[in-house]
């Protein structure tokens, strides 16, 4: 998300009037209504829907959490481009000119109330890419003893892609997502990718097979959008082409992965590692003595607990 | 209770969602190529009806009638041209997607995210394929204009 | 057809049309025949020497650029609505077009009597 890094330090307009699309389910009503907010130096749209709901008018229904972009709930249409409220200062979006801001339910998710959405239909999708590490080996998948090995690069390849918090502002702003509701959305083909380029997952036949279907990458036309808005830099519109080179290789039997094995237990303890000729001891500590000293915490009472 | 429909269907091709030119030429570039795809189709259904005179009606027909047109500027020859200028950016933005989607290049590696924070298949080298798609798609369209109305 | 197959058309068909309609454009670039202006190029003589030699590349350009069009409306379609029926009528009248505008194409191309 470009994010106006400058804009926490400016001063917001003094009043700024919010303009929120409102939906009453029982009602079935539809409406904007504006609020005039007295703003802070700081103050993120969230802030305000807080005040708002403070101060105002208790009836405003929104979803937030953990007002600092970690728990994605707070996902809002705000002028037309759909950004998580608590990252959105005032000072970014209202000017001197026109201090005004426009806020919409997240774009293609159903509305249960004013600027609440319904994520089912999202987690959903998510759950059908299955989202876990798939090993072959029954026995060590239920009951796992060992850790895998994994190289750093190995990590870089998908590590950018765990980053994901769920917010929903990609399929927000995906204009297939938009038009074709069998669409996975870039979230989910994200998480996809996700696991088939995990060097522990060894399910990359069963993913493909599974992602050979409509709704998948194959819909994706790059408008790259979900990358643009994106909060966490996950870069789901990159994860989406390499998931769809690899549904293509597959489909012509290209597609070759290198799969990690649990690292083998370790069959003696190593010997430690000698100090360097060089490294001259504190004076008067006597090294040999630490080492045959007994630890603060037996290690069996950490084996116990 | 029920929940409002919000999906913004077809029209959320059109809108977008603070794309622009400097940030997100992407978008701005799918649009175009959906637009001048469909515009292609409909000149493509002109042109195999059009050039089938050739069999139908013979030459005669086909010197008086359909090469006439495009000798001047009439809105027949100006809808060929706004069709060629289609087909050119369509053709130009279409070997980048080629390489793009079906071979996933030009899209950067995966990194950790850092400031400030533009995601790697932003930044790649697509990005700037972009910039030369409508640099030059505006030449040559500008050339086959010259082409067509002033040689 | 299966999405990963229709995606394979279209990228392949792609691929052949860069190529093809740069030829197809190049032509009439009036140089290439030493003519005075562009509908020049279209003259009986030089449409029929291009029609007569390369008939078989005309025709690849014809089925490519159908194939590509078609598909390419037809994925767009698809999208605007999930019914099942909708997808038989999209389906359907895609193929219907895709032959008969290859149809009227080839007949151009077989039909076509010297100047
Ligand atoms: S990919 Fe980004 S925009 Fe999409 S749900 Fe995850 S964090 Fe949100
Ligand atoms: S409130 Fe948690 S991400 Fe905004």
């Amino acid at each position: 998300m470009p994010v106006d890094l400058k804009a926490v330090t400016r001063r917001p307009p003094e009043t700024v009037k919010i303009w929120v699309r409102r939906f009453h389910p029982e009602k079935g009503a539809t409406w904007w209504q504006s609020y005039e907010v007295k703003t802070h130096r700081g103050m993120t749209v969230l802030d305000a829907l807080l005040k708002i709901k403070a101060e105002t008018d208790h009836t405003l229904v929104f979803r937030y959490s953990c007002r600092m972009g970690v728990c994605g709930s707070c996902g809002l249409v705000v002028n037309g481009e759909p950004r998580l409220s608590c990252q959105t200062q005032i000072a970014e979006k209202a000017t001197q000119e026109k201090p005004e801001i426009r806020l919409e339910p997240l774009y293609n998710f159903p509305v249960l109330r004013d600027l609440l959405t319904d994520f089912s239909e999202f987690f959903e999708k998510h759950r059908k890419v299955r989202p876990y590490l798939i090993r072959l080996d029954k026995e060590e998948r239920e009951n796992p003893k060992l850790e895998y090995e994994q190289r750093p690069e190995e990590l870089e390849e998908y590590y950018e892609y765990t980053l994901c918090i769920s917010c929903g502002l990609c399929a927000a702003a995906c204009p297939v997502y938009a038009s074709n509701p069998k669409f996975l959305g870039p979230h989910a083909l994200a998480q996809a990718y996700r696991y088939l380029a995990d060097s522990r997952d060894e399910g990359w036949r069963l993913r493909l097979e599974e992602l050979d279907e409509d709704g998948s990458a194959y819909r994706c036309h790059f408008a790259a959008s979900c990358s643009y808005v994106c909060p966490k830099v996950v870069d789901p519109a990159g994860a989406i082409q390499r998931l769809r080179r690899a549904l293509l290789t597959y489909k012509f039997r290209l597609f070759r992965k290198r799969t990690a094995k649990p690292v083998e237990p370790m069959k003696e303890a190593k010997p430690t590692v000698p100090l360097p000729p060089e490294a001259e001891p504190i004076e008067g500590v006597d090294l040999s003595a630490l080492e045959r000293e007994e630890a603060l915490i037996p290690k069996q009472k950490l084996l116990e607990d | 209770m029920k929940a409002q429909k919000n999906r913004l269907g077809v029209l959320g091709s059109f809108k977008l969602m603070g794309a622009n030119l400097r940030d997100n030429p992407e978008r701005v570039a799918f649009l175009m190529h959906r637009i001048t795809g469909i515009i292609l189709v409909g000149f493509i259904f002109a042109h195999i009806i059009s050039t089938n005179s050739l069999a139908r009606n013979g030459w005669e027909h086909w010197m008086a009638v359909e090469v006439e047109h495009l000798r001047t500027l009439n809105p027949i020859s100006l809808a060929f041209f706004i069709a060629m200028g289609a087909a050119v950016f369509h053709g130009l933005n279409g070997i980048r997607l080629l390489l793009v989607e079906a071979l996933a290049l030009w899209i950067g590696r995966p990194e950790k995210p850092k400031p400030p924070y533009v995601a790697p298949s932003l930044k790649g080298f697509q990005r700037r394929a972009i910039y030369a798609v409508f640099a030059l798609w505006l030449i040559i369209w500008a050339a086959i204009g010259y082409v067509m109305f002033l040689w | 057809m299966k999405a990963g197959t229709s995606a394979i058309l279209q990228y392949l068909t792609a691929f052949l049309l860069v190529f093809l309609i740069s030829w197809h454009m190049a032509l009439r670039f009036p140089p290439v025949y030493g003519v005075e202006s562009f509908p020049e190029t279209l003259s009986p003589e030089v449409l029929y020497k291009e029609i007569s030699t390369s008939w078989l590349l005309l025709s690849l350009l014809l089925v490519a650029t159908v194939l590509h069009g078609i598909n390419g409306i037809r994925t767009m379609l698809l999208e605007w609505n999930a019914s099942d029926s909708w997808r038989l009528l999209v389906n359907g009248a895609s193929l219907l077009a895709a032959v008969v505008l290859c149809a009227i194409g080839i007949h151009t191309i077989v039909a076509v009597v010297p100047p």
